[in-house]
């Protein structure tokens, strides 16, 4: 019987040797990506942030790859494509449809600079930026967000206004009238106009963080 | 003694000998049992301990190597040699000598006065006395409660088979094997039905019981001696978190204690097209095809468009002009012999197995060439095996089971679509003998283009298993295992093509090295106690896996002659890296107990700790219990037609691997979200947050029950097993649709259940059993029904019933592969009232609502399902004397609407021009006014549907799928050549 629980002793002691802190060791912790934890912190996380916005509103004025994009002049008075398919504008009754890929495309980009935008203005509380700072970006942030509502609502009437960095599902969003989102562009829009630098004022601004 | 007949025969005794003598001494004090030796066996015949030997055999005469004479009760006993000879010292006379085998049925003789014993034994003839590997060790299967099987891969053999997964396409019922168009592909495995959403559907594959994160085809076929699948909640419980989608074992080939070294060798030649030659257009049919095109001008409006239309010619159509020039000088390219060949799978494996008392190996290497259909497709593939196990001593073991795969997949081959578009009117070289770069003038490249890149795609897989084995002393039962295993991969991907970077050439280096370690310790006990018999393990282990990558590539060359080796030549650079690790950690329990084999309990317990899993749920146990009733060894129940038969059923809980970083929040950086300002500084760097974090985001659980009923009637002649089961998985990881709006196109969240159900039988029988011929046939049938339980669980448009996810193509009550669109019922043609939109050859929607216009909300069914009713497999195997001939019949039947899948042709034809430039198969029956009755609809004519009114059809299918003749040359007939054995064998294979 002694020779079983000392042959027992044994065998737990070299497993446990080879026990984990397991807290430690099944931590996750991403090596070739970053999370928001350290992305909205320093003066220039935000003006890495603020720049993925010009990029985005870049990539909408200047169609991607494909001149179909341009909702704004197609399919009006200025020109149509004489195209009949479903991937350009040319018949109404087949390209505009829910299902149409160039109507989702500005539907979701300019959904994505506000979404963008309002996750600056709502984690700015919580960094470490100085109060002037702290202006500056919260009204370069919310003039695009004015920029993106001003395309919205012409393109499809009253949207859902959305002001707050997403954290969780909702599925439950309401369209806001014509007039509330126009008020809504004007706020913003004020204010960017009201603590952004003039024009003539703008010189190396974005090297910051260099 | 047996030593100076290995003196006669070899002059190894003696390097066997040293060998002994010398672990003697370093298992000082531990020696129990001892192995005869020659030293020693001249002076034992005057000592006080008696000696038995003899001879072991079948019942045929055969001598049975390798047969366990045991002492009862103690551990004092030899093994028979190579000639079923044995020699074993006793300590009495009253001592019973315990004779067993596996297959055989063990014997027990009482010594006496005897010295010399013959003893022939008995085969068991029920396949259930058989072992079946099971996770962290082996049992019985009679002692299963759970629904684990042992798949028939050597009925394949013969099959030119490059992957060992298809040795089970279609022969395993619950288990389903895909197809692969390509050398490199590895087939997709299912087992027991699609368990989840977005999760990883990957099986979990083991190797000689370490965890194998790699293909199945970087193992050699020909090393593999078993292939066991785990299929129901229990029997995959003790893997936990990672079996959800199945469990497969595999086990290589290891060496055999004292066996003389024998030297294998197995080869194969064979070559395969496709049963289906599709033919491309011709010259005669693509020119009928663009005036068929311009119907509405190359043929008469008075016809109804089925006349020609003399005024009409090929210059007003929108052909480009080297089309319009072919047409002219009478080009006629045949575009697909150009780029396909017959392909050659070449395969050769040797071998070589033995051991001596203490040390038996089994090493071989193996080289396999695959040089697929479309030229380029090609893969070579070497391998080298050594398993080796060394008893130290009689109570220490210590082994490896090492490999090194190095896989070839170099050399680019041409995409089948731009073999198949390009027109038979362009040629692919110039007059100079040059490569046209687009030969149909428009966007398209040559097809050829990609053969004269330099493409190196390596791979080396280097695989290190170790294992410690203690028998601990004083404990009679109790042994201590550790597994330390790791697995090594790195890959190259190099290349260079001098018409990338938009023709000014470009050449890359990609190198990824991927690293994964396991340490598993494994604490057994088993013990019989008279009618009791207990099992118990305990596994306490971990698991990290960690990978990098670098990746630099070049633009814009002047010259490629140094290809990829001196990438700095560029004048565009870039480079990229990344990396990801993962561990896992895990505990489990499990205790088999069974009385006198007639009633049997097993129960386990595991518990898994895994990086991947949210912070708030890092770790997850997961229970499971089998019972099972060996109805036949009862007394009331003694039928000479019934064999065995048996009861079982299970139930346990298994986990699905959760996807590495899925709970956390992602921000991308770079790419898309980078800007130049204009100011003369350096390009912008942007980041934004592209996914949301879950903090909850669970695994997802799997909890299944099992029945079976394993029976066996008229002496083995036939048996079998059937099963049904029930498994649900709940908190399915999913990737919620979110709206747009939110910035986020999803989020990973735990919802809903899906169930899957089936029912699976396998029968195996001998309908003709002589001396001469016999003909084995087996069965196996499998049915499996999946259903979407529950999704979000709300109920928003009030029916009463929770609603569907139409947007994810989730339906409450269906299967996961549901088709849910527009019911076509043939083509519009030119004359008939159409609604809005819809052109002549465009799809006839049905208006299921009358409504008169056609819309996603009201106009969509649900069709059928691409899930098969059922699955049969046929395996006969028929034997004459030396012959034997198999051939295996493979079917899977949709039913009433399962097994449907689009038939749509979807190269991209959707406008007037593309499709008249474009080539295609000729049995792509595309409407047109002379051609009303076709099936397909015009290639470029509108609808508000174009996108997503399709053709679905059933794809079911009986095939003949494995035959082969293979002639056994006589076992004196061979050794007159000098050798052990002798096969030829011809096989054919449709896949």
């Amino acid at each position: 019987m002694k020779k079983f629980i000392k042959y027992i002793v044994l065998m737990f002691t070299l497993v446990s040797l080879n026990a984990c802190n397991e807290e430690e060791f099944l931590k996750e912790v991403p090596l070739d990506f970053y999370s928001p934890e350290n992305s909205y912190v320093t003066y220039s996380n935000y003006q890495a942030a603020l720049t993925d916005l010009y990029a985005r509103v870049r990539q909408i004025h200047a169609f991607g790859s494909n001149a179909n994009e341009d909702v704004s002049h197609l399919g009006t008075d200025i020109a149509y494509n004489a195209r009949l398919d479903n991937n350009r504008i040319g018949n109404y009754a087949i390209s505009f449809t829910p299902q149409s890929g160039l109507i989702e495309l500005q539907w979701d980009r300019w959904y994505k600079v506000i979404s963008n935008a309002n996750t600056i203005i709502s984690r700015i509380g919580a960094s470490d930026l100085t109060e002037a700072q702290a202006k500056e970006v919260q009204a370069e942030a919310k003039l695009f967000r004015a920029w993106a509502y001003r395309h919205l609502v012409y393109y499809f009437g009253g949207v859902p206004i959305l002001l707050d960095e997403v954290v969780a599902p909702k599925t439950d969003y309401v369209r806001a009238t014509k007039g509330e989102v126009l008020n809504q562009i004007i706020a913003d829009a004020s204010e960017a106009a009201d603590n952004l630098p003039d024009i003539t004022a703008v010189t190396m601004v974005k090297c910051h963080h260099l | 003694m047996e030593c100076y007949e290995f003196l006669r025969d070899h002059s190894k005794c003696t390097q066997a000998l040293i060998l002994i003598m010398l672990l003697n001494m370093v298992a000082v004090g531990f020696a129990q049992a001892e192995l005869t030796t020659a030293g020693q066996s001249a002076l034992e015949k005057n000592a006080q301990n008696q000696s038995v030997s003899g001879k072991v055999t079948d019942t045929d005469g055969a001598a049975l190597p390798g047969v366990n004479v045991i002492e009862k009760g103690t551990a004092n006993g030899t093994i028979t040699d190579m000639d079923g000879n044995y020699s074993v010292r006793i300590s009495s006379e009253n001592v019973i000598l315990v004779y067993s085998y596996v297959g055989y049925i063990s014997k027990e003789i009482l010594v006496g006065t005897q010295t010399v014993i013959d003893v022939s034994l008995e085969a068991d003839i029920t396949s259930l006395s058989e072992v079946i590997v099971v996770g962290y060790g082996t049992m019985k299967k009679s002692d299963l409660t759970g629904s684990t099987v042992s798949a028939d891969i050597e009925s394949f053999r013969e099959s030119p088979n490059v992957n060992i997964m298809q040795s089970l396409q279609g022969s395993v019922p619950g288990v389903t094997i895909g197809q692969t168009n390509t050398t490199t592909g590895e087939p997709s495995i299912e087992v027991r039905g699609v368990s989840t959403l977005n999760g990883n559907n990957d099986v979990l594959i083991i190797v000689d019981g370490f965890i194998f994160s790699g293909r199945f085809g970087d193992i050699n076929p020909a090393d593999v001696k078993s292939v066991e699948i785990l299929k129901d909640a229990s029997s995959k419980a003790i893997y936990g978190a990672q079996a959800a989608n199945g469990v497969i074992l595999v086990t290589t080939k290891s060496g055999n204690y004292k066996r003389k070294p024998t030297f294998t060798y197995s080869g194969s030649v064979a070559t395969s097209s496709p049963t289906v030659n599709a033919n491309l257009l011709r010259r005669d049919q693509f020119l009928q095809k663009v005036r068929d095109l311009e119907w509405i001008d190359s043929y008469t409006v008075e016809s109804g468009y089925t006349e020609e239309n003399p005024a009409w010619d090929i210059y007003s159509s929108d052909m480009t002009p080297p089309l319009v020039r072919g047409f002219e000088d009478g080009s006629d390219f045949d575009w697909y012999d150009q780029l396909t060949r017959p392909a050659l799978i070449t395969s050769h494996t040797f071998g070589a197995t033995g051991g001596s008392d203490e040390i038996k190996y089994y090493l071989s290497a193996g080289y396999t060439d695959n040089k697929g259909f479309i030229k380029g497709d090609d893969y070579t593939r070497w391998t080298i095996r050594l398993s080796l196990d060394a008893k130290l001593s009689n109570w220490l073991t210590i082994g490896t089971n090492s490999s090194y795969t190095f896989t070839d997949f170099s050399g680019d081959a041409p995409n089948i679509n731009q073999i198949v578009r390009t027109s038979p009117l362009v040629e692919p070289y110039d007059q100079d003998g040059n490569l046209i770069i687009n030969p149909v003038g428009d966007v398209n490249t040559n097809p050829l283009l990609p053969i004269t890149n330099d493409d190196l795609e390596k791979r080396n897989r280097f695989v290190g298993n170790f294992y410690a084995l203690a028998n601990i002393p004083g404990v009679d039962g109790l042994t201590y295992r550790i597994n330390f295993g790791n697995n090594l991969v790195f890959s190259r991907s190099f290349g260079s093509s001098i018409y990338g970077g938009g023709q000014t050439g470009s050449a890359f280096k990609n190198n990824a090295y991927q690293f994964e370690q396991t340490l598993d310790n494994i604490v057994n006990y088993t013990k019989e106690f008279g009618p009791h018999s207990v099992n118990a393990t305990f596994v306490y282990g971990w698991n990290t896996a960690e990978y990098e990558r670098t990746s630099s590539t070049g633009e814009g060359y002047s010259d490629l002659d140094l290809s990829y080796n001196n990438l700095a030549l560029a004048e565009n650079q870039r480079i990229q890296s990344s990396a990801w690790d993962e561990s896992l950690l895990y505990q489990m329990a499990r205790v088999a107990y069974n009385y006198e084999n007639r009633y049997i309990f097993t129960a386990t317990v595991r518990r898994d700790g895994y990086s991947a899993f949210s912070a708030n749920n890092k770790s997850a146990i997961f229970p499971s219990i089998g019972l099972g009733w060996a109805i036949s060894e009862e007394p009331f129940m003694a039928m000479p037609q019934i064999s065995y038969l048996k009861l079982r059923a299970s139930y346990g809980e298994n986990g699905n691997r959760a996807l590495r970083y899925s709970s956390l929040a992602v921000v991308e950086a770079g790419g898309g979200s980078n800007y130049v300002f204009g100011d003369g500084s350096a390009t912008s760097v942007g980041r934004s947050v592209s996914s949301l974090e879950n903090k909850d985001l669970k695994w997802e659980k799997t909890l299944g029950y099992n029945f079976g009923l394993d029976f066996s009637l008229f002496n083995d002649r036939i048996s079998g097993n059937v099963e049904y089961y029930d498994s649900r998985t709940r908190d399915l990881l999913w990737t919620q649709a979110l709206p747009e709006l939110s910035g986020f196109r999803n989020i990973t969240t735990n919802l809903g259940e899906l169930q899957n159900r089936g029912f699976e039988m396998f029968i195996k029988g001998t309908p003709v059993a002589n001396t001469n011929f016999t003909w084995d046939i087996s069965v196996s049938y499998y049915k499996n029904n999946n259903k979407v339980v529950s999704l979000l669980g709300e109920d928003l448009d009030g029916d009463g019933k929770e609603d569907d996810l139409i947007g994810s193509n989730l339906f409450i009550g269906e299967s996961i592969g549901t088709i849910y669109s527009y019911q076509t019922d043939g083509l519009w043609q030119v004359n008939e009232e159409r609604p809005d939109g819809f052109e002549p050859g465009s799809y006839r929607v049905i208006d299921q609502n009358n409504d008169g216009q056609i819309s996603p909300e009201n106009d969509r069914i649900i069709l059928g399902r691409r899930e098969p009713a059922f699955q049969l497999g046929i395996q006969n195997t028929l034997t004459y004397k030396q012959f034997s001939f198999r051939f295996f019949i493979n079917s899977i039947q949709g039913g009433k609407d399962g097994y449907l899948r689009e038939n749509h042709a979807d190269g991209g034809y959707n406008t007037k021009g593309n499709a008249t430039n474009a080539n295609w198969f000729d049995f792509y029956n595309y409407w047109s006014p002379v051609r009303p009755d076709a099936e397909y609809s015009n290639p470029w004519v509108g609808s508000p549907v174009s996108g997503s009114a399709r053709r679905f059809v059933q794809r079911n299918f009986v095939r003949l799928q494995d035959i082969s003749l293979s002639y056994s040359f006589k076992d004196d007939l061979a050794q007159r050549l000098g050798l052990g054995s002798l096969k030829l064998f011809v096989s054919g294979k449709t896949c």
